[in-house]
């Protein structure tokens, strides 16, 4: 019996089209088609990246309005909030692939999608290993997996080498501003959180019960970190003039407030290795080589 | 019951000051009850303790204190003024007009720190007379009122979503979180503005503690009584909404404490309004001042928000009492 299903499953598989993919989402679910997807949506700003970097740009029709990376992802149409985008523009424009994230949009929308009939893929990715994963993943499903293989490969290379030179310095504790009313800041299983462990440092918040806790100015006095990072986020208070107004903070003393590029450190894509190369200067000072290949060891 | 009559001011009185001396020793950076001494002495070098105790944690301290008190006096005078005892002091649009006011002026990209609460200020007495102005034309009876609060509120939490829908993301998030109420952004600037006008509110009403009594027993009857009601109801309105316009203008929208401290307080000293209106000051204070002190220390370094706190403790008790009384007041 074993054997039969065994000769069906491989006789099927023979059978599938060159280019077809079946992979598995952050869900669980699997998501593949007979041929990979032509007419794809992300309504996820990293994905969107993800997509351009895999020269994916013809087979994806649109965005939401948060993709404002690459600038080519300003011209494509979008279709509003990536939490509740408008399901009618979505459908007129007779998608193949939905791509969403995990966390930023519902389980209603994603059951929406599947009523509709459109395969969804789900990420969710929340460290640097994640985001390469997603990567590849998407390389696969879209048929472009030497590509994916390549950007992956150098994210992960940025990290180890990030790792290896920062080895055997004194670790810098860090606390990670998200934004400043309220004073969210980001706590462990984040993306930030995985970054400043690569780039040798150590969150300050620890074990928490949000993901992205709301503290008080209290308790940053009360962790006094080494350094502390503002990402200015367009249109939001600078946290950086908030922490000027408390010189108790040693890192605020020390001139030790780090203001990197929101969107390299928090959107899991391709851009992280530039967010982590400013993390390693700016937590210890260490150049990464470039290219990274060239990191030794 | 009769000692607690005649005892109730000094009794209210220490348990504010308990409140008040347990929110300064609570928070995430460890201080002891001999440091705090050694800080509020005047003591101490410490920086980082000075720091906490005088601008982070006695100014959140007695903004709680001056919302929780305002709050609750402008509930009492709705409660009365409106015989309702279901209104709370955002009954009358003042919520409303605040949150617009507020959120048009972030929409409009006023960022200014002080500039927020003037505009949340002015949304809540525009929203209140708009109210009064409709309702006047019905000779301003509670239910009149009542429905065009109502009305005035839906009308401009409309509004509100439709510039929310217009604006980007990050703002929206601000001012959304300035909706959910917080204590915060407790700034002694702000707090020596409010706080004379908040005085001075609470001083009209309590002078017109007896119009408030006679109102508690119908317009009609009151009108009989020889209160001109007409006027008293304005004076009344207008005091208890601007109360309330200053202090949502300064911590947003703390729901809870202004409809149950009221309560609370007529069902253990009665609802004579030249006692009700003080003990609820006081017992108001006390509430907010523990709802933010537990808000703060219970899952310290993170916050969770004062208005969920005030809820969890305040409507068991609540129940509690309206169980073992068995009458409403």
């Amino acid at each position: 019996m074993f054997r039969i299903l065994l000769l069906i499953l491989l006789l099927a598989s023979a059978a599938l089209p060159a280019g077809a993919a079946v992979v598995t989402d952050a869900l669980g679910r699997p998501v593949g088609s007979e041929r990979p997807p032509q007419r794809i949506i992300s309504l996820v700003p990293a994905v969107t990246e993800i997509l351009f970097a895999l020269e994916l740009d013809e087979q994806l029709i649109a965005v939401t309005r948060f993709c404002t990376y690459p600038s080519a992802a300003l011209a494509k149409p979008n279709i509003g909030d990536y939490a509740s985008p408008s399901l009618e523009a979505l459908a007129a424009l007779r998608p193949d692939l939905v791509i969403m994230a995990a966390d930023a949009a519902g389980p209603e929308l994603l059951s929406r999608l599947e009523m509709l009939g459109i395969a969804v893929f789900v990420a969710y990715p929340r460290s640097l290993t994640g985001t390469a994963e997603l990567i590849r993943t998407l390389g696969r499903l879209c048929d472009r997996q030497p590509r994916a293989a390549a950007l992956a490969a150098e994210l992960e290379q940025t990290a180890r080498c990030a790792r290896r030179l920062t080895k055997g310095h004194q670790k810098v504790r860090v606390l990670a501003t998200v934004m400043t009313e309220p004073l969210v800041v980001a706590g462990p299983q984040t993306l930030l959180d995985d970054l400043i462990d690569i780039a040798g440092g150590v969150n300050v918040v620890g074990a928490s019960l949000s993901r992205y806790p709301t503290w008080g100015l209290e308790a940053v006095l009360a962790a006094d970190p080494d350094l502390i990072l503002v990402s200015p986020h367009p249109g939001q208070e600078d946290a950086a003039a908030l922490y000027r107004n408390w010189p108790e903070l040693s890192a605020v003393r020390n001139n030790r407030l780090l203001s990197v590029d929101a969107d390299w450190i928090q959107r899991p894509g391709p851009r992280l290795s530039l967010g982590l190369r400013a993390l390693v200067r700016g937590l210890h000072s260490i150049e990464l080589p470039q290219p990274v290949t060239s990191c030794g060891g | 019951m009769r000692r607690l009559a005649r005892f109730w001011p000094f009794l209210l009185l220490m348990l504010l000051g308990g409140a008040l001396a347990f929110s300064l020793s609570v928070g995430p950076v460890p201080l002891g009850f001999s440091e705090l001494l050694a800080i509020l002495r005047g003591d101490t070098s410490d920086p980082t303790g000075l720091a906490v105790v005088y601008r982070i944690r006695l100014p959140r301290s007695l903004l709680a204190a001056l919302v929780g008190a305002a709050l609750s006096v402008a509930g009492a005078a709705f409660q009365a003024v409106l015989r309702n005892p279901l209104a709370d002091p955002y009954i009358l649009g003042v919520s409303g007009g605040a949150a617009l006011g507020a959120v048009t002026a972030i929409w409009l990209g006023f960022a200014a720190a002080l500039l927020l609460p003037v505009a949340a200020f002015v949304g809540a007495l525009f929203a209140l007379l708009l109210v009064y102005w409709v309702a006047r034309a019905h000779r301003g009876s509670s239910h009149t009122l009542i429905l065009c609060g109502v009305i005035v509120g839906s009308l401009a939490s409309a509004l509100l979503l439709f510039l929310l829908w217009l604006s980007p993301a990050d703002q929206t998030r601000a001012a959304i979180f300035w909706l959910t109420g917080n204590l915060a952004f407790a700034d002694y600037r702000l707090l020596q503005w409010i706080a004379p006008l908040v005085l001075v509110a609470f001083l009209i009403l309590w002078s017109a503690s007896r119009s408030l009594d006679l109102f508690t027993q119908g317009e009609e009857t009151a009108a009989d009584l020889g209160l001109a009601v007409g006027r008293a109801r304005l004076l009344v309105l207008v005091a208890a909404g601007a109360m309330t316009a200053a202090v949502v203008a300064m911590a947003g929208l703390i729901g809870f404490v202004g409809l149950t401290v009221p309560h609370i307080v007529r069902l253990l000293l009665g609802p004579a309004h030249h006692r009700l209106l003080p003990a609820s000051a006081l017992a108001g204070a006390t509430f907010l001042v523990l709802a933010d002190a537990l808000s703060r220390q219970l899952y310290a370094p993170a916050e969770i928000p004062v208005g969920v706190v005030t809820a969890l403790l305040g409507a068991p008790f609540f129940l509690y009492l309206l169980r073992a009384q068995r009458t409403l007041p």
